[in-house]
């Protein structure tokens, strides 16, 4: 952990979660330590709870913190009609994704168990157990809710960001910087009350002929309309799953799905900025 | 003429002061061993806490944390789906510095 220069607000970071995770604030330290708890648990890149269920299809005496994550992305499927699931390991594998983005061979492509097949994973204190054929990759709602479990430990005015999802509990106005495709500045200026912020794009965990978000309608690195999203909204998981459906040009599913107040900014391949107001995009200016 | 062996003390089945004797050095012994168990048990006690307190003695390690009315208030919120938006907006120009910075990672 690198402590900073700030000699009154606690501000470590530390190496997570494939990036950097940062907390600022009262009990920044244990909410670190707590990152890297939940990370060992839920790690595919190393054994692990998660690898041992997926080597052996089930799970027995699991932590609770493994039933917790996979309940948790398993509602994400269920909200996000199977757009955002957690089974898409085989498909990301295919990809190329393996032990690190793009460090395999690209194969034929993987179907992805749909929510019938999902419907059919058990998760009981004392067992997880998969349907035949489902391998789980918990990477799209992991980060941020892993941020959200730790910044628990986090007590007045403070801020946990997992590589990039942010969950804010400000207790006076501040600032938060989006670190835009062509480096032009924005910022996002917030009052002071608890809240999430995530950013998604294609252009980061991306290697030559593909990237880590898979639409599971091809079972393919996804073909978006944009390069990059950025939601703000009440909770940090929210936001993360939130950012992946637009990323994913599910327009209807956004405004089915987004929290009355929730701003979402995107950016094409022409790093030309757009909003969406009242459950359209439009072009935003400063 | 061959002198006589001393006669043998008639053997005594049970010696009151030996008997004495060995449960005093019984209870003496049990005495020092449990004492030196617990003294033992408590400089453990007191090493495990002092490494607990070392490891947060951080000011902002060692304070409490889920507490406070603002955490309690997200950490009740049974459905983070209905909970209300950040309220905030988009600028080019900060209103003061960034304390984070959110990013595709």
């Amino acid at each position: 952990m690198t402590p900073s220069s700030d000699p009154i607000l606690p501000d470590l970071s530390l190496h997570a979660l494939g990036t950097t995770v940062r907390a600022q604030g009262a009990g920044a330290f244990a909410a670190l330590r707590e990152v890297r708890r939940l990370e060992a648990l839920l790690t595919r890149f190393r054994p692990s709870p998660l690898t041992e269920l997926n080597a052996r299809g089930e799970l027995r005496d699991p932590p609770a913190d493994l039933r917790l994550a996979l309940i948790h992305a398993l509602d994400v499927a269920r909200r996000t009609r199977g757009l955002i699931t957690p089974a898409v390991l085989g498909a990301l594998e295919a990809a190329g994704y393996t032990t690190a983005p793009g460090a395999g061979p690209m194969r034929p492509a993987a179907p992805v168990p749909d929510l019938d097949t999902l419907a059919g994973v058990t998760v009981q204190d004392d067992l997880i157990r998969l349907p035949r054929g489902v391998r789980l990759d918990l990477g799209g709602t992991a980060k941020s809710w892993i941020a959200a479990q730790a910044a628990r430990f986090l007590s007045g005015d403070a801020l946990l960001d997992a590589g990039g999802d942010l969950h804010t509990q400000f207790t006076r106005p501040g600032t938060l910087g989006v670190r835009t495709p062509d480096g032009s500045p924005l910022y996002l200026n917030v009052g002071a009350d608890v809240g999430g912020v995530a950013t998604s794009s294609v252009l980061t965990r991306a290697w030559a002929g593909g990237h880590h978000l898979i639409d599971p309608r091809t079972a393919r690195p996804a073909t978006t309309p944009w390069v990059q999203v950025t939601v703000v909204t009440g909770r940090v998981t929210v936001a993360e799953t939130l950012a992946k459906v637009a990323l994913l040009g599910a327009d209807d599913l956004l405004r089915d799905l987004a929290p009355p107040g929730t701003q979402v900014i995107a950016f094409d391949r022409h790093a030309r900025a757009h909003a969406w107001t009242d459950g359209t995009w439009g072009r935003w200016a400063a | 003429m061959t002198p006589r062996p001393p006669a043998r003390p008639p053997l005594k089945l049970f010696d009151a002061r030996r008997a004495t004797g060995t449960l005093l050095l019984l209870t003496g012994s049990l005495s020092l061993g449990l004492t030196t168990l617990w003294l033992d048990r408590s400089a453990h006690a007191s090493t495990a806490q002092a490494a607990v307190q070392s490891d947060t003695t951080d000011a902002w390690a060692s304070a409490p944390t889920q507490s406070g009315g603002q955490q309690d208030d997200w950490q009740a919120s049974g459905d983070d789906w209905t909970q209300a938006a950040l309220q905030g907006s988009f600028d080019s120009q900060p209103a003061q510095s960034a304390r984070g910075w959110s990013r595709g990672s």
